[in-house]
């Protein structure tokens, strides 16, 4: 055995996914539905500051390339490609609710950035605190790279001990063509002497609901 | 990116890494934090189990290259892939070179790749006037510095903030801060832009997966994902031993990679991609993806019975990590383009001899890397094999085949050995160190005292002590190897007396000679042979139950070393098996074999002890308990001190061909024992002793260097 923890009870499995994932600087969260996991989103995206690259750091006014960016925006956003209906409904009234704007497609047309990307897990990995993510819609694949926080959902009935787990999903998937992820945290750098900083090029933050149902 | 054209050149390059403080402090702090860190992300793993399996899938992998090469093609054309093959660095240059102008490419955009690194694939690209930016911040930051990788995880560990925001505040033509946090994000909001205008994207991969034609690509920044998406070319550059069977293999060896990197359980994103898929670029309805594999000798490798465990290494970094060497030169003194042990040998192997050359000599074999090393290598080992390679073909220096010629003849060397006593006699100083260094040496190597040789060594003194036949004790056979037969010829008197007490029969055979690691360090193969067979046919190991030695590195070379040394020879394989199987240190026979207890040993003073353990017999050989117990049984207060399994920057020749790398790794040891408040540093090697007490006395330090033989006394 290349490890004691497995295999795990159901309890230990979600117990040790939570506590890789915040190891790693996740917000970890719980919600009865998807549904409620949305309208999260779309709260988290109505707390944050309304330039959308303030973490991005032109209020530092670190460049004139940063601060046009950040004049290009006028209101927030929360982006949520390809939903379910009943999700998609739920996301886009509490979106209009708090007067943000909802993408749901085209988002080549925001590189600039966005306050969240809205995805659904395919499933949970206990023994590192990943998601996996299958982003083979392009417009998925930006949402979780292009937004200040990525919030995903995942529902806890999908998570798994280990990788191991997922071959059978991983290998019908490469099958392909396919593009997926295995996302852990937020994205991070200690290229400059060592020093951890999150946020390079991907999201800032990664807020993880669990969804009960 | 070493370049050196002589040693010398090297050795002044060197000196220029010494000075560099911010380097020096940087590389320290990293070399202290690291063991920490993975230790915690491996706490629930089975490192060795894992590392035995990831080296199993590499070793089938690279067996089967070519057909996993046509299986990926086949598998990734049929997601609608173009594979191509590239049988050198150019040619992979030209390639890519070829698609960006066939796409109409202008600009272009990559993630990290050791593998374009090693083609120098931006030169090319730049050469058409292309722009290529680099995304990943460290790979950015020696971009616009024009300079390679001092790591091959992070790139730029040599620079400092300060550096970074005089870099930073020239791109952005405003001041910026020295502040890790906005220096970060300074790249952000610049490099997002030019994952905009990009058309091309060029990415490496961590994993080739043959089944299905997919690439893995492990990063923390997530500029990989934004480099495979925003352009509409993506080119990934892929060396051939990237190649596995299954996505169930890249799973496996996902495991060690990040821990064994940087402690990470895993990276921020692994990327899986199957082909290529939809895009929402209007015109473009699917992604245009191209995948060049590079051989550049790795096929050849894979042929190499010797060399292919090299194509284990999946680029973690770690054996830069636990360098010494690297730890005070950095990345651009211990590599061309690759860095540390394994950037040794891939430099010879991708780059050339004359590249590899100067390099290969830098290691200081203390194993450290071999018992890291995720894919299981032995690297120190494949260090040696390739400067010995060079010599062959470059032609010995001198100076190795002297000390060649006079290892392989015993008596020729023992008869030197004598006459130097006698010559050193006039500028012998009390203490028992030369007071002035010989002429071979430069002013360099005065950073220790040199002891004097012995006025009568161990094999003149032993038939006078040799102890009466004991009917029915264990009988042993002494192994005294240079260091202890003529210069500290006390340490193995001290262990002849404890034996003798403890009941054993005690033998030297006094045909034995050097155990030829000295000429094995230099790449002298044929003298290590020969000294190898001799001192196997100076015991026969029917006639003893243990062949004993009181220095760790003749333990080391007696046993893993002669394996190497004298394997192919059937004549000698029973007789090399019994031999190697008997040979045993002297911390082990004492503790473990003998199982001497606290109330069978004088008690020494209480005083604090601090413990060197020797590269050799912690790492080579796994003893770490042994002399740790005996220092308690002894009754000394045995104190930890931090790095206690560095190297003490000895390394026999090494010490010779880098007096001023020696002199720092020897002032480190020094200053941790004695920052531990110990009066005594313990050690169990003649070659640890010679650096550390040597040291200490030149430097008037008070802390006392003993062999553990002389702290222990039966009572």
């Amino acid at each position: 055995m290349m490890s004691p923890m497995f295999p795990m009870s159901p309890e230990e499995r979600i117990e040790t996914f939570v506590a890789k994932a915040q190891a790693v600087s996740a917000t970890v969260t719980k919600a009865s539905s998807m549904e409620e996991a949305a309208v999260y989103a779309v709260g988290l995206a109505d707390s944050m500051d309304s330039c959308l690259l303030l973490l991005g750091g032109d209020e530092a006014n670190l460049s004139e390339e940063a601060s046009l960016l950040c004049r290009s925006r006028d209101s927030k956003s929360v982006a949520a490609p390809s939903l379910p209906k009943a999700v998609r409904e739920s996301l886009a009234t509490a979106c209009t609710e708090k007067n943000i704007r909802f993408v749901q497609d085209h988002l080549r047309d925001q590189v600039a950035g966005f306050e969240v990307g809205f995805s659904i897990a395919a499933a949970g990995i206990a023994e590192t605190g990943s998601l996996f993510v299958p982003s083979t819609d392009e417009d998925i694949r930006l949402t979780t790279m292009l937004c200040e926080t990525h919030v995903v959902a995942l529902p806890i009935s999908e998570i798994v001990d280990r990788a191991e787990d997922l071959e059978a999903e991983l290998k019908a998937r490469m099958a392909g063509p396919d593009y997926s992820a295995f996302i852990t945290g937020a994205s991070r750098t200690a290229d400059i002497e060592r020093v951890l900083a999150l946020g390079v090029h991907g999201p800032l933050e990664l807020h993880i609901v669990l969804v009960e149902a | 990116m070493q370049t050196a054209d002589s040693l010398k050149q090297y050795k002044d390059e060197l000196r220029e890494s010494l000075d560099n403080e911010f380097l020096r402090a940087a590389l320290d702090a990293f070399a202290k934090a690291y063991p920490a860190g993975r230790q915690r992300a491996f706490a629930d793993y089975d490192f060795r189990a894992l590392v035995a399996e990831g080296a199993v899938i590499k070793d089938a992998a690279a067996k089967k290259m070519d057909e996993l090469y046509e299986q990926f093609k086949t598998e990734a054309e049929k997601r609608g892939v173009v594979v191509h093959m590239a049988k050198t660095a150019d040619e992979a240059n030209e390639i890519i070179a070829r698609i960006a102008k066939e796409g109409g490419v202008k600009r272009v955009i990559k993630s990290k790749s050791m593998t374009a690194e090693e083609t120098h694939l931006n030169v090319r690209l730049e050469k058409d006037n292309l722009e290529v930016v680099e995304t990943d911040l460290g790979e950015w930051i020696i971009q616009l510095r024009h300079e390679g990788p001092s790591h091959m995880v992070m790139p730029a560990i040599h620079l400092s903030r300060h550096q970074v925001k005089d870099l930073f505040s020239d791109v952005t033509k405003q001041p910026q801060e020295a502040d890790i946090g906005k220096l970060v994000k300074v790249a952000r909001s610049q490099l997002r832009r030019k994952f905009v205008e990009a058309d091309m994207g060029i990415t490496g991969a961590n994993f080739a997966v043959a089944e299905s034609g997919t690439l893995g690509i492990v990063t923390n920044e997530g500029n990989a994902r934004m480099v495979s998406t925003l352009p509409r070319i993506h080119v990934a550059l892929v060396g051939l031993d990237k190649l596995i069977s299954s996505s169930d293999d890249a799973i496996k060896l996902l495991r060690v990679l990040p821990k064994n990197a940087t402690g990470q359980a895993i990276t921020s994103y692994v990327t899986w991609i199957s082909g290529a898929t939809p895009m929402t670029i209007p015109g473009y309805p699917t992604k245009e993806i191209h995948i060049v594999f590079l051989d550049n000798g790795r096929r050849a490798l894979a042929e190499d019975p010797l060399f292919s465990t090299i194509l284990r290494c999946v680029r973690c970094g770690a054996c830069a990590n636990v360098c010494p060497v690297y730890r005070l030169v950095g990345g651009h003194k211990l590599g061309h383009v690759y860095i540390g042990a394994i950037g040794l040998l891939l430099t010879y192997f991708f780059h050339g001899k004359d590249k590899a050359k100067n390099l290969v000599q830098n290691c200081i074999a203390c194993g450290a890397c071999k018992d890291i090393c995720a894919g299981g290598i032995d690297l120190p080992r494949l260090i040696k094999d390739i400067h010995a390679r060079i010599q062959e073909e470059e032609g010995r220096p001198l100076q190795s085949r002297l000390l060649g010629q006079v290892l392989s003849n015993r008596k020729l060397f023992h008869t030197l050995l004598r006459s130097a006593k006698a010559a050193q006699k006039p500028i012998s100083a009390d203490a028992g160190y030369l007071r002035h260094l010989p002429l071979i040496f430069s002013s360099k190597h005065n950073f220790r005292a040199l002891p004097t040789i012995a006025e009568k060594p161990f094999r003149d003194r032993f038939p006078a002590i040799k102890p009466s036949t004991k009917p029915g004790g264990l009988k042993v056979a002494i192994f005294a190897g240079c260091a202890q037969d003529f210069i500290y010829p006390e340490q193995l008197e001290a262990a002849v007396a404890f034996l003798d007490k403890s009941g054993v029969n005690v033998e030297f055979p006094v045909d034995q000679s050097c155990c030829g690691l000295p000429v094995a360090m230099m790449g002298e193969k044929d003298a290590a042979k020969k000294v190898a067979l001799q001192n196997v046919k100076a015991f026969n190991p029917d006639d003893y139950d243990y062949i004993l030695t009181l220095c760790a590195s003749c333990a080391s070379h007696l046993t893993h070393g002669y394996k190497n040394i004298l394997a192919g020879d059937p004549a000698l394989i029973t007789r090399l098996d019994a031999f190697t199987r008997k040979v045993v240190d002297f911390s082990t026979f004492i503790n473990d074999v003998l199982e001497t207890r606290t109330e069978d040993v004088v008690q020494q003073a209480p005083v604090k002890a601090a413990y060197h353990a020797p590269c050799h017999l912690c790492r080579e050989l796994g003893v770490r308990q042994a002399p740790r117990d005996l220092l308690a049984k002894a009754g000394l207060d045995y104190v930890p001190t931090t790095e206690e399994e560095v190297c003490c920057g000895f390394g026999g020749s090494f010490s010779m061909k880098f007096p001023e790398l020696s002199k720092e790794l020897l002032n480190n040891k020094l200053n941790a024992a004695e920052e531990a408040g110990a009066e005594i540093l313990v050690t169990d090697c003649p070659g640890c002793v010679l650096q550390l007490r040597g040291g200490a006395h030149k430097q008037g330090r008070k802390i006392q260097v003993k062999h553990i033989s002389e702290i222990l006394g039966k009572k």
